[in-house]
């Protein structure tokens, strides 16, 4: 269905690292006594996208419609329903992660890693920062003990926190900082890949910020590449070169940050940016506002042809029948309307 | 490179201790402000002491049949023999018999004091078959007539304290040996249901709820009416614990199952898996030592129910019989209102299974609580 | 201010709500948490308060404080609240007790709250109908057929989709926004003078977000209601505040209309957080400017300024030494030595 093309092992052009083509996963909805299997949750339905090396791709979209199960299918914490992901290893190699079994998965985990949202379940309670930043280390067998310890303090240090705190337990800390320590265990063991699930929402302004930079920074140090998942606009336009907007387990557009906030092609992305209020009180007396109506589609039973249509105000009879693709369109752009050129949309940023 | 958000800091030494206390120090710090628990800690240690070194604990030998000392009533201990101190000591008691109702009655000779000895040497026992010993705990000296029963004797004068001793060795022993089968079924069936999920859930899932609808009593007299009476006490024993494991694990299970379906989606099981743990060091390394605390006090909460439900079987008649002495098995001797209004010393092994499921239900009280030192 | 005297005699009469120096501690083991230390605001009859400030500046315990509500834990609150709804009459808040008659009045009748988490709010096992029609009969006097009209037409009035059938669901059945709005139903069931919204839209999403602030928007001028609207998203409160109150540890440090806190801050937290945040459109270089450190654990506030420790303009020997007195502008208030000194001089950022 994808109009993208299907790079192979040898036609993956050189400066991407992550490929994914018609990705899917289905969950089984069950019931009943013995828990049969009575239907699916489409979470994800048919997603395409490349990250480019050294880039940091948003995602965004509203809450159920597919941001973290897309950054666990790339890492693999999920089994695939459908679809295909090639990786590029840091010796160029290029692996196709979704026929790989889990064990075979494991080497290379070394190279993609994950942060999550919430500081306290992504660490586990009972083990110290040795013990957590290093457990990664520990798995891979690099170092003896005294080289993780050695690593660990450096990594400690790295994001900001004192290489004196090794010995402590994640209770000791506040949601900022364990945030940080989660983002040393990330680093470990030196990967290519990160992807940050909401990775700052769940902090105050100041802290938030604070991390932010941090995150940049390792950026530039390290030339990490980020899968950056939020639902917070304003941030992501600040530290994503390009951005995807998901709507119920689909892709429905995606640009260049820029553009995406000066001229969306997709109605639902007008409408996300419309519905973001802006620390900004004179400019959203100006702007122009209609809330979206109704809320997120059932993603067990999504709407026929288009699935933003029911809510969408620019719908016309051939949206309820037919399926958009994501074109490419003009400007390196993807979109999935059947009338993102006809439309015009206006943008959060003049 | 980073902000100095931290290096402002001083690192105080006495919170230092708090944020690199290990888990277990901090679940014992909870756990020791939780007065009760702490109380019936001791009271169980205490009880498990006497259970573990009955022989040596208890004055008599639990069967010993005193002819001339039948219901006699708790010997009282005395200081002060006639306005002088001596110590802890007991009168000797004379019996009478009322020559028209024919009851037997005591009454304390007063006029010599019978001192309370420390290790007194008494009936000859095994120590658990290393060395043959004559020494008691406690006791005093003289001839047969000069007893301390602390707690009265029965109908055939047995001592009811050396036989509570006794009694508490089996009741408590077939609690631990129950919650001990109950828990290797429970967190077998648990951790199965909990980790695979799908249909095999579903179907230990419905097991459980099935021998959870059927009323105790009548199962636990179908299953002991099964068991012949000639059947050697031993084998009893091991079968009555099994039966009561059989329909005890369905708690344990739930939560071992409820901890892992709740660990299997905290985001810590996932950042492992993603670093590249096997499954096995997943379970290991991160869900178990977050389930040991409460498994443990799942477990401290189930033996009282073992222990009741040994206790009631025995009662009953259904379950451990003489010569087996339990506490059930020892209340069955209280069972008419006779021996309740004459001697209600008999009674006291219900105090001690009463004290000792109270003290359970609030250690595993205090467990609970302790559990998650990290909440709050 | 600070005047322990001032009672309802001189209260203005747009006068709805007045905080005269409320305290509220908590003697703990680790020691004392001044949770609010001394904050005065006052609301105006039909105006909308906004209260931000970072996770645990004690904008959730003033207004619980206003409920007389407060945790068992805190000591008795110190100073004065008062409270004149529409019926003309006046009560002294801060005198009544938590379960005294008049207390329960105001709470059922006068004022109406709403909190991030509706389940918290919603009894489980009843119908949202039942439990507003438990408080129209209550409070209102109305026969059961009376209030389950009465029930109704609250639930339209929120926009819930199909009120004749979803009068009859229980919470569990109804989505984060529908809930949500089902809570709204309830707290304004009584028409209330005010309402003390409490993160209500930080759990929904940014589309619900915007809706539930546009019902609210809506409520307020129908109805005339005066909203204490409490949020730590800067954005939110630039949507729907007519003025702003700003919390740093347990103290209100800058006060002023929704318009002077976004252009015209005079307290140097107010301007560095609102630098901090990440705008749609505005490029401020690659790093975000940030706040050093972070906020002291309340058991250790930093004497004089409680932000001297990471303020950029504080000056030893005055601001770690002096509590800043409450400076008057006009219509703004900030709580800084320095204040007239800031003026105009940030407002840059537009
Ligand atoms: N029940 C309680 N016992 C002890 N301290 C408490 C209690 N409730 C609140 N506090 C303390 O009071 C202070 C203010 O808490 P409050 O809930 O008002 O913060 P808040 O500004 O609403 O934060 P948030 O944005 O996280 O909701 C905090 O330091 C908090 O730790
Ligand atoms: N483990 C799971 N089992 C069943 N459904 C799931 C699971 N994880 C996610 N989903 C469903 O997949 C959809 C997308 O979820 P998610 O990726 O978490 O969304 P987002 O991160 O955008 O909020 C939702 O409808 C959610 O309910
Ligand atoms: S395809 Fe139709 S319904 Fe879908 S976004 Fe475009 S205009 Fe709207
Ligand atoms: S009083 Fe001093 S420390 Fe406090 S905000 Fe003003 S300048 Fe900064
Ligand atoms: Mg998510
Ligand atoms: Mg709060």
């Amino acid at each position: 269905m994808s109009e993208l093309p299907i790079p192979n092992h040898a036609s993956l052009p050189d400066d991407v690292l992550f490929s994914v083509r018609g990705l899917k996963k289905y969950f089984p909805i069950q019931a009943g006594w013995l828990k049969k299997h009575v239907g699916d949750v489409k979470a994800i339905d048919d997603v395409s996208l490349d990250i480019k090396k050294g880039e940091t791709l948003g995602l965004v979209g509203e809450s159920g419609s597919g941001k973290s199960t897309v950054a666990r299918l790339m890492l693999r914490a999920y089994d695939l329903t459908d679809g295909q992901i090639l990786f590029r290893r840091s010796n160029n190699e290029i692996v196709d992660l979704s026929k790989l079994t889990d064990r075979e998965m494991r080497p290379l985990r070394a190279e993609m890693q994950m942060i999550f949202q919430d500081p306290y379940s992504s660490l586990n309670p009972r083990m110290t920062l040795l013990e957590l930043v290093g457990e990664p280390m520990v798995i891979h067998g690099v170092g003896n003990a005294g080289e993780i310890k050695d690593r660990v303090a450096e990594l400690l240090k790295v994001v900001g926190l004192r290489p004196e705190f090794i010995n402590r337990y994640p209770h000791a800390f506040s949601g900022g900082q364990r945030q940080r320590i989660g983002i040393a265990r990330a680093l470990a063991l030196n990967p290519s890949f990160i992807a940050a699930d909401e990775a700052v929402s769940a902090l105050d302004v100041s802290v938030a910020a604070q991390n932010i930079n941090l995150l940049q920074d390792l950026q530039e140090q390290f030339g990490l590449t980020y899968l950056f998942i939020t639902h917070d606009l304003g941030m992501v336009e600040h530290i994503a070169d390009r951005v995807g907007v998901m709507y119920l387990g689909r892709l429905m557009e995606v640009a260049p940050t820029e553009l995406l906030f000066s001229k969306p092609l997709h109605p639902y992305t007008e409408a996300l940016m419309a519905a973001v209020p802006q620390p900004d009180p004179r400019g959203n007396r100006t702007r122009k506002r209609v809330p979206l109506k109704g809320e997120i589609a059932n993603a067990a039973n999504p709407p026929s042809g288009c699935s933003f249509h029911p809510r969408c105000p620019y719908a016309q009879a051939k949206c309820s029948a037919e399926v958009p693709a994501l074109r490419t369109v003009a400007g390196g752009r993807q979109v999935r309307c059947h009338f993102a050129e006809e439309l015009s949309l206006v943008g959060a940023v003049a | 490179m980073t902000e100095q958000t931290l290096a402002a800091e001083p690192i105080n030494a006495k919170k230092e201790d708090l944020y690199s206390a290990k888990p277990w120090q901090l679940i014992w710090r909870r756990f020791s402000k939780h007065i009760l628990a702490v109380i019936s800690l001791w009271f169980l240690l205490i009880l498990a002491f006497c259970a573990i070194f009955a022989e040596f604990v208890a004055p008599y030998e639990p069967f010993k049949v005193e002819r001339l000392r039948t219901m006699a009533p708790p010997t009282g201990i005395h200081l002060f023999h006639e306005g002088q101190f001596v110590g802890p000591f007991v009168y000797a008691m004379e019996r009478t018999r009322d020559p028209e109702t024919t009851r037997v009655s005591y009454e304390p000779d007063t006029s010599e004091p019978l001192p309370i000895r420390l290790f007194v040497a008494s009936s000859d026992y095994s120590f658990f078959g290393l060395f043959k010993t004559d020494i008691h705990l406690f006791g005093v000296e003289g001839g047969r007539r000069d007893q301390i029963n602390l707690m009265g004797t029965d109908d055939l004068g047995r001592d009811v304290f050396s036989r509570l001793i006794h009694g508490a060795r089996v009741s408590l022993s077939a609690g631990l040996v129950g919650v001990a089968f109950a828990f290797v079924l429970g967190l077998t069936l648990g951790s199965i249901s909990g980790y695979f999920g799908g249909w095999i859930d579903g179907a230990i899932q419905r097991l459980m709820e099935l021998i959870r609808s059927i009323p105790t009593i009548p199962l636990w007299m179908g299953l002991a009416a099964a068991l012949p009476v000639v059947w050697d006490p031993l084998i009893v024993y091991v079968l009555i614990t099994f039966i009561l494991a059989l329909i005890g694990w369905t708690y344990l299970a739930r939560v071992v199952r409820g901890q892992f379906l709740a660990l299997r989606n905290e985001d810590y099981v996932l950042a492992a898996r993603l670093s590249g743990a096997s499954e096995y060091r997943i379970i290991t390394k991160h869900m178990l030592p977050s389930m040991t605390s409460y498994i443990i006090a799942a477990l401290t909460l189930a033996v009282p129910e073992m222990i009741l439900g040994e206790t009631a079987l025995s009662f009953l008649g259904l379950g451990l019989r003489p010569p087996v002495v339990s506490w059930g098995v020892l209340l069955q001797d209280a069972q008419n209102l006779r021996s309740i209004s004459l001697a209600p010393w008999l009674l006291a092994p219900g105090g001690a299974v009463v004290l000792t499921v109270l003290a359970f239900n609030f250690l595993g009280d205090g467990l609970r609580d302790a559990a998650d030192p990290y909440g709050q | 201010m600070g005047n322990k005297t001032m009672t309802n005699q001189n209260m203005p009469p747009e006068r709805l709500l007045e905080l005269d120096d409320v305290h509220v501690h908590f003697p703990l083991r680790e020691g004392l948490v001044k949770a609010v230390n001394g904050v005065s605001y006052h609301v105006n009859k039909g105006e909308v308060l906004g209260i931000v400030g970072e996770s645990g500046s004690g904008k959730s315990i003033t207004a619980r404080a206003i409920m007389r509500l407060l945790p068992k834990r805190a000591a008795a609150p110190e100073g004065g609240i008062t409270f004149r709804p529409r019926n003309g009459e006046t009560y002294e808040l801060s005198a009544l007790g938590r379960n005294s008659r008049a207390m329960r009045q105001v709470r059922g009748q006068h004022i109406g709250m709403i909190f991030q988490e509706p389940m918290t709010a919603l009894s489980p096992v009843h119908t949202i109908g039942a439990q507003i029609m438990r408080t129209v009969q209550l409070h209102m006097g109305l026969n059961r057929k009376a209030a389950r009209e009465r029930a109704i037409e609250l639930l339209a009035k929120v926009q819930m989709p199909r009120p004749n059938q979803l009068v009859d669901a229980f919470p569990h059945q109804l989505s984060g926004g529908m809930r949500q709005r089902a809570m709204i139903a309830l707290a304004i069931s009584c028409n209330p003078s005010l309402l003390i919204a409490d993160e209500p839209t930080t759990a929904l999403d940014v589309t619900t977000e915007a809706q539930i602030l546009e019902l609210l928007k809506e409520l307020q001028s129908e109805m005339g209601m005066a909203i204490i609207f409490i949020t730590h998203n800067f954005g939110v409160v630039a949507d729907i505040a007519d003025r702003v109150s700003v919390m740093y540890l347990g103290k209100i440090v800058e006060t002023a209309t929704v318009d002077d806190i976004f252009y015209a801050a005079k307290h140097p937290y107010t301007q560095a957080l609102l630098r901090s945040i990440p705008r749609l459109g505005v490029d401020q270089g690659r790093r975000l400017p940030t706040i050093p450190g972070m906020v002291p654990d309340p058991f250790s506030v930093p004497p004089g300024c409680a932000f001297n420790p990471r303020c950029t303009h504080a000056v030893a020997g005055i601001c770690d030494t002096q509590v800043p007195p409450e400076k008057i502008f006009g219509s703004q208030m900030s709580r800084c030595h320095f204040a007239d000194q800031f003026v105009a001089a940030e407002a840059a950022h537009v």
